[in-house]
């Protein structure tokens, strides 16, 4: 079967049909204070502005509530507040990624992206468990891009890490 | 494998089948329990039941279902004899109907899979000897261990001599005598419905016999086609007869007669035969036409028509179909044969006269000679005027879906922002923008009711439920179902059966003890269910009660810190939360698992299904006097009215429905308990102030209340104050669902999109008011902020 007629039976989307050959190793890097990080291109459905975001009460503090992407309201999360990093206030450049996973959408606030770049299997190592630190089990590996070095992150692990416990829990 | 056309018939079959089983079902019941009480049958109900039966068996027959058509045909024979009075009707009938009922359910099913009703021989068999064995009770008659041929006969038309036929009539006749002699106990009120659906029916079978006929007139010796005419002729026939209506009877029979004939070969099948067969067919038309005008389907010259057949059938019985001359008398309808032209060669001229014919047949235009009686006497037949027609569900969700959306679009341009700020006369925008927002108001409305379906249909199926579980128990429990007419939307119809069936089930495992122990206790030895429905201010509310024993509140507890989900004593537990323990998943206080109850799976299911209505579940319970299962189920699922409030720079919504009143309070109204919490003095009425920059935890304008605005709010009998900062504007807002990512937020029932496109929440007023009665220490702590 080809692609074109995968799509038209509405069973898969492009990044998850373009997953498994063009898609792979490729990562969407983003800056969140001094560090590079990236998740797979795979899960990312669009990159927006910073858009008015209702609070939304009773929620972890990093959850800032929800925004309306083109008449679908979506929950966003605060990555630095995830990580637990210091809070910085929005500005131009910060930015929304909105990743679709187990088909939900969730934006994933960010200081600013950067770009989509290759990082074969070859080049990321497992990240040394030094710390267990919050964000510590975030992270999928490291990437090597030349002299630097990119933190991967387990797109699955950060939405549904711990959320979907707490979720589950609240619902008991 | 039928083709495409046949399949969409057979499902056709199979959704009506479906809902007539649903229907016979509790009438069955219906007629058992009131043999049970008086010993006397109600045959109105018993007709009912038969005509269903009928119905059934006349499609099967159509659509070549031998089995469903034999068990339907012999179960139409005992329901027959108790309709004539032989015989009383047992707790046994109705069983072995019931479980009729249920084998053709397994064989709809069947035929909604694989297109026949093959492969259940035995079963039927079994059955159908069962039924036997009854009849010839009754009748006194021979037990016959095979099924009798009359049922190969029903499985197969085609092989109906025309002497089985005559004979077939010569019952129906005697029991239309019967009926005419006036008081008859069998006489059928015909209720409009049933005339209704019988139009859409016969105009289907209609054009089922046109086609054919059509067909026919090209190959006469299709087999195939006149078989197909006589099954669709003989169900009008039979349809017709039933109702009452003699000239489309007596019409059908004759064209059936000659349609028999030519099937035995007794007749040349010719042109000019058929000519005269299609006009029958327009003639029945017209009566169907007057019928669904709301007259009386009287065919104007039936009786010359039937004697020109009679005289057809004469003349072309004898095997040399001669040349005849032109003795189509116009006008008069005479015992004449009505043959145009039978020069094989030299077929007829399209038919210029033929006006009136109003054919939907799909198969290309044929030679009509159309030369005919009575031509002139005949009114142009009017297009049928069908009252419903099926859609498909998805059809309207996707209009509903786009009636939300133009809500919301609505709204954002009749409250753009720009508009606002235009510095001129808006009097015509706004004359037009309020147009549109009545037609969109409207649209909506309609929109909404479509999809609006009586409880009815799932309410009756518990009857049955009802009387199976009371059997298998050996208990003895009274169903009653009050206000089935409450309409709710499609998707609450379809969430809600399973919850039913399960909350019924556990009252009558659990609830309602065995005749002798409910004697005991001094209560009658009948159980009685009662289903409810009304409408509750924006609600519908489904009520399941019964007069058993209750909940028992220990045994609750004792199994919740069993599991852990109570952590202490639970001895300050209050009640209403000890009930809801019994939603969590396997929770169950049953000593042994049943095939009924006991696996705590089935109150899992109630609550998953009702909050995915956005409903609720509710619990009452009188230890020893019964316990009350109450299910609140939002009226509309999509669009409500809402008040947009502010509360610091944060917008909420809340349901107009809720909103009892707004007001500006004094100091003087206000007085505060030494906990902190405010109690507000409205004309003497007293009312707990929750202030919603608390509650929701944001900076407000305004901390003093006589600063903001109060709006008294209710939630199911209880008011109290919500204390915000201003009230913005009210609106029309579409619910939509929060992400399932976030799970449930604190009372918040969803969110909308305002007009400039931001998001906003709509507050649950009835979680906010759960939050004062259930904990009122948070709500002290939260009460004393200020001082």
């Amino acid at each position: 079967m080809t692609a074109t007629a995968e799509l038209e039976t509405g069973a898969f989307t492009d990044e998850a049909l373009d997953n498994e050959d063009t898609q792979k190793g490729k990562y969407l890097t983003f800056q969140l204070g001094d560090e590079e990080y990236g998740i797979e291109i795979s899960n990312v459905t669009e990159i927006i502005g910073i858009q008015t975001i209702t609070d939304l009460p009773d929620t972890p503090h990093f959850m800032k509530g929800v925004i309306n992407l083109r008449g679908k309201v979506i929950p966003v999360i605060d990555v630095r507040l995830k990580f637990n990093l210091e809070a910085k206030a929005y500005a131009d450049r910060t930015c929304i990624i909105v990743v679709n996973i187990r088909n939900m959408s969730v934006g994933l606030i960010v200081d600013t992206v950067s770009e989509v770049m290759d990082i074969p299997d070859k080049n990321v190592e497992d990240a040394p468990k030094v710390n267990n630190s919050a964000g510590g089990r975030y992270i999928k590996g490291l990437g090597k891009v030349e002299d630097k070095v990119k933190i991967l992150l387990d797109t699955h692990k950060l939405l549904f890490g711990d959320e979907i416990d707490q979720i589950s829990e609240a619902m008991f | 494998m039928p083709d495409a056309e046949q399949q969409e018939l057979l499902l056709a079959f199979v959704e009506e089948g479906r809902e007539l089983l649903d229907e016979s079902e509790p009438l069955l019941i219906e007629l058992e329990s009131r043999s049970n009480e008086s010993g006397e049958v109600d045959y109105e109900v018993l007709n009912t039941i038969f005509r269903l039966f009928h119905s059934l068996k006349g499609g099967a027959g159509f659509l070549d279902l031998p089995t469903i058509g034999k068990v339907t045909h012999k179960a139409e024979t005992l329901l027959d004899l108790f309709r004539k009075g032989n015989g009383s009707i047992k707790s046994g009938h109705i069983d072995l109907l019931t479980r009729t009922c249920d084998f053709l359910r397994k064989l709809l099913d069947n035929v909604d899979v694989s297109f026949n009703d093959n492969g259940f021989d035995d079963d039927a068999n079994e059955l159908i000897v069962a039924l036997s064995k009854e009849i010839a009770i009754i009748t006194g008659t021979e037990v016959e261990a095979t099924p009798e041929p009359v049922e190969i006969a029903i499985e197969e038309p085609v092989s109906e001599s025309s002497d089985e036929h005559g004979a077939d009539e010569a019952p129906a006749d005697s029991e239309e005598t019967a009926a005419d002699d006036g008081e008859d106990p069998f006489k059928l009120t015909i209720t409009p419905e049933m005339v209704k659906q019988y139009i859409a029916e016969s105009e289907d079978l209609l054009s089922a016999v046109e086609d054919s006929f059509l067909i026919l007139d090209k190959e006469p010796d299709n087999s195939e086609e006149i078989n197909d005419a006589f099954r669709s002729l003989h169900s009008f026939k039979g349809n017709s007869g039933f109702l009452g209506f003699k000239d489309l009877e007596n019409l059908s029979h004759k064209a059936e007669t000659v349609l028999d004939k030519v099937r035995l070969g007794e007749m040349k099948a010719n042109t000019e035969l058929f000519s005269l067969l299609l006009e029958i067919v327009d003639f029945l038309r017209i009566g169907i036409t007057s019928l669904s005008e709301g007259k009386d389907p009287d065919i104007p010259s039936a009786s010359g028509l039937i004697s020109l057949m009679e005289a057809a059938i004469k003349k072309m019985t004898i095997e040399t179909p001669k040349p005849k001359a032109d003795g189509a008398d116009k006008a008069s309808p005479q015992p004449t044969p009505t043959v145009v032209n039978t020069d094989k060669g030299k077929e007829a001229p399209e038919p210029v006269e033929s006006a009136a014919v109003v054919k939907t047949s799909k198969s290309a235009p044929k030679p009509l000679p159309a030369k005919t009686t009575a031509q002139k006497a005949k009114p142009a037949p009017k297009a049928v005027q069908r009252q419903s027609i099926r859609v498909d569900v998805e059809k309207l969700e996707v209009l509903l879906d786009l009636v939300g959306e133009l809500v919301i679009a609505e709204a954002m341009v009749s409250q753009n922002p720009d508009i606002k700020d235009l510095d001129v006369s808006l009097e015509n925008f706004e004359k037009s923008s309020m147009h549109l927002n009545k037609i969109t108001r409207d649209l909506q409305d309609v929109a909404t009711s479509i999809r609006m379906v009586p409880l009815s249909g799932t309410f009756r199926r518990m009857i049955r439920l009802v009387r199976d579980l009371a059997q298998k128990t050996g208990k003895k429990v009274d169903l009653q179902i009050i206000g089935e007419g409450t309409e709710v939307d499609k998707t609450v119809i379809e969430q809600i059966a399973d919850p039913l069936v399960h909350i019924i089930r556990n009252s009558i495992d659990h609830g309602i003890s065995k005749p002798a122990d409910r004697k005991k206790s001094g209560k009658s030895e009948t159980g009685t269910v009662t289903l409810e429905a009304k409408y509750v201010g924006g609600e519908v509310w489904i009520s399941i009660k019964d007069d058993g024993n209750g909940l028992n509140r220990e045994k609750i507890l004792s199994k919740a810190i069993e599991k852990g989900l109570v952590e202490g004593d639970g001895s300050d537990v209050p009640d209403h939360e000890v009930w809801q323990l019994i939603f969590a998943p396997g929770f169950s206080t049953a000593d042994k698992v049943t095939d009924v109850s006991g696996r705590g799976v089935g109150m899992d299911v109630v609550k998953r299904n009702i909050e995915n209505i956005r409903g609720k579940v509710e619990v009452n319970c009188v230890p020893g006097k019964g316990s009350e299962v109450v299910l609140r189920i939002p009226l509309t699922l999509a669009i409500i009215d809402g008040m947009i409030i502010k509360v610091g720079s944060t917008l909420y919504i809340i349901p107009i429905i809720a909103i009892i009143e707004t007001i500006r309070v004094s100091y003087d109204d206000i007085t505060k308990t030494m906990d902190g919490q405010e109690i507000l003095n409205v004309r003497g009425h007293l009312h707990p102030v929750i202030r919603m920059h608390e509650f929701y935890n944001i900076e407000p304008a305004h901390t003093e209340l006589p600063d903001g605005i109060v709006m008294i709010v209710e939630d199911s009998g209880k008011r109290f104050c919500l204390f915000v900062d201003e009230l913005v504007g009210q609106q029309q807002v579409v619910i939509k669902g929060l992400s399932e990512y976030l799970g449930h937020i604190h009372a918040i029932s969803g969110c909308t999109i305002l007009a400039d496109g931001t998001v906003c929440l709509i507050v649950d007023v009835a979680g906010v008011s759960k939050e004062i009665e259930i904990s009122p220490q948070k709500l002290t702590s939260m009460g004393v902020v200020e001082v």
